[in-house]
């Protein structure tokens, strides 16, 4: 199969899982009352339009978003255990969320905010440790990326030790990661950013490929490498933020669908980045519809349920592969 | 446009990283079609050499010159149409297929909206095929030989089609067989495209025996450069590798032939 037929059989399926996926749900939707709303009131169409469809769109933007990220940071730290919450993204979202909720408990708008600006925080240290340490090389960016998620991290937990139980668990919730806050504004603002970051993988996708490869060899076929690296970086780094502050933690995607995918299409960059993101959609919203209907009455945290199934899928590819 | 033969020249070229010198000031220069071997203990400069030639470090003092322009004043893209660089950093278990890689060799030609043409086709196939690599075309780099390896990243420089072409230490890691190999593919491309080529060798029978010319460099200093026969010489080589050895001449193709004194039990 080419790859071609591939990604073209990614886009069907995706296409088919959006149509399955619209009709699970607590209350069964009829396309027919959908098509003429006198027939039940326009529940069907209400449901539909400020339910179901924000949830599903926030759904294939996140985790299309979450794939591509993992995948772009895997060429671009030429780790292929790196995904989207290395540069401590998730920490300092978090740590934003923390304040917002511990001192602002009645502002519920502004966590997203201030989970973007903690996100934006975490990655401005990172990209200030490694510009004023001068040693622009790969181990200082994934390292500098780990001390500054445990540094949030641990700022986060001494808010939050100090702050009220209520706000602990308002964070936990939050951290586990859901689509259940999703409104249509979370789409405007995530869609820009995924469409920006893949026009930007086209247009820089021979670099990236250049990249796969040793720094001395890519600048020796002309790539800027510090330019299209960082550039890239403060791309994906945009683009988990903003996942991150509508949706929480929604772990292992990043990690699993580029490993899949890379698996199934092969290692050239735009396959595997397109690829990526059409999975990464494809498995988050079946994921999310068995988030909302496994159990009868309450809704499984996204990213329990994420993780769950992320890393046991991976321990087994893990063992398959010799 | 395709590569004519380029000039290399170094004037004043020294470079040092936290006050430490690793490369002090030398002057010389190589002319087109001239194949250097750049030989020394480890620790002597060599792969710093190579990559102030290829304009990827900037020097502390001096330029090089690259048909007579220096190279830091070349556009990167324009820079890498005229000289390509092999690295000792080569990822054995990278997963992009030998033709993904070769294919690289094409980016400085491309522009962002363009995709690799026929001819860029024909000239990858082309280098696999004198590569010995055309049935591996789609194999992972995970699934090749040392040699069959270290050929794909030579096609990757031979379809770079580049008038200069630097490689740091090509042989390591290879076994005798394909030292040899690899060094009479790229000396017979190195001829019939007049290239002008900058190998860093330890095996100094090795470099002898496929270089015109020798560059010996010792802790950042430049010894000598000129014939095999004039640079390999016991007084030198002793004071270099503080070991006693023997210069004779290799019976097969009468080039210089070391061979250093072991340590006596």
């Amino acid at each position: 199969m080419s790859i071609r037929l591939k990604l073209l059989l990614l886009l069907f399926g995706l296409l088919v899982s959006l149509m399955v996926c619209l009709q699970i749900g607590a209350v069964p939707l009829s396309w027919s009352a959908l098509v003429e709303p006198k027939l039940d009131g326009g529940m069907s169409q209400q449901i539909f339009f400020e339910l179901r469809l924000p949830r599903l769109l926030l759904g294939v933007l996140a985790g299309a978003s979450l794939a591509l990220c993992g995948g772009l940071l895997q060429d671009l730290s030429r780790n292929q255990l790196a995904d989207p919450y290395l540069f401590g993204i998730v920490a300092g979202a978090a740590f934003g969320a923390t304040i917002v909720t511990v001192w602002l408990p009645n502002l519920s708008i502004a966590l997203p905010i201030a989970a973007f600006i903690g996100a934006l925080l975490a990655i401005s240290l990172v990209i200030a440790f490694v510009s004023v340490n001068r040693r622009n090389q790969l181990e200082h960016w994934v390292l500098a990326g780990v001390a500054v998620s445990f540094l949030l991290s641990s700022l986060g937990s001494a808010f939050l030790y100090m702050g009220d139980a209520f706000a602990a668990n308002r964070i936990m919730f939050w951290l586990m990661g859901s689509l259940a806050r999703a409104q249509i504004t979370a789409v405007w603002v995530i869609a820009p950013v995924l469409f920006m970051t893949l026009a930007i993988i086209i247009f820089w996708r021979r670099e990236i490929a250049a990249l796969h490869f040793a720094d001395a060899t890519a600048k020796s076929l002309g790539v800027a490498v510090n330019k299209v690296r960082l550039g890239l970086l403060l791309c994906s780094a945009a683009l988990t933020a903003v996942v991150v502050s509508y949706c929480g933690g929604i772990g292992f995607v990043g990690l699993l669908v580029p490993h899949l995918i890379r698996f199934w299409l092969g290692n050239s960059p735009l396959p595997m980045l397109f690829g990526s993101a059409l999975a990464g959609a494809i498995l988050l919203i079946w994921v999310d519809a068995a988030a909302r209907t496994l159990l009868p009455s309450q809704e499984i945290p996204l990213g329990v349920l994420t993780s769950a199934i992320g890393s046991m899928f991976f321990l087994l590819l893990l063992a398959r592969r010799r | 446009m395709t590569s004519q033969a380029g000039t290399l020249a170094v004037q004043n070229l020294s470079w040092s990283i936290n006050q430490r010198q690793i490369l002090q000031p030398m002057t010389w220069s190589l002319g087109a079609g001239e194949r250097l071997g750049i030989i020394g203990p480890n620790g002597a400069g060599k792969s710093t050499l190579l990559k102030l030639l290829a304009g990827l470090i900037a020097p502390t003092s001096g330029e090089v010159l690259l048909n007579q322009h220096a190279i830091l004043t070349i556009s990167s893209k324009f820079r890498a149409q005229q000289i390509a660089l092999l690295t000792q950093e080569i990822d054995p278990a990278s997963t992009d297929t030998v033709w993904q890689l070769v294919a690289l060799g094409r980016l400085p030609y491309q522009h962002w909206y363009q995709s690799l043409a026929d001819v860029d086709c024909e000239l990858i196939s082309e280098a696999l095929h004198h590569t010995d690599l055309a049935d591996r075309a789609m194999s992972r780099l995970s699934e090749l030989s040392g040699g069959e390896l270290q050929r794909a990243h030579l096609a990757r420089v031979l379809v770079q089609q580049t008038g200069v072409l630097l490689l740091d230490e090509p042989t390591n890691h290879l076994d005798v067989q394909h030292q040899h190999q690899l060094m009479a593919l790229t000396r017979k491309h190195a001829l019939k495209r007049d290239l002008t080529l900058v190998a860093s060798f330890h095996d100094l029978n090795l470099a002898a025996s496929y270089c015109d010319k020798l560059l010996l460099l010792d802790q950042g200093k430049f010894i000598a450069l000129a014939s095999p026969q004039e640079v390999l010489t016991s007084a030198t080589l002793e004071q270099v590798y503080q070991r006693p050895c023997l210069v004779d001449n290799n019976p097969f193709d009468g080039s210089p032939r070391v061979t250093f004194a072991p340590e006596l039990a």
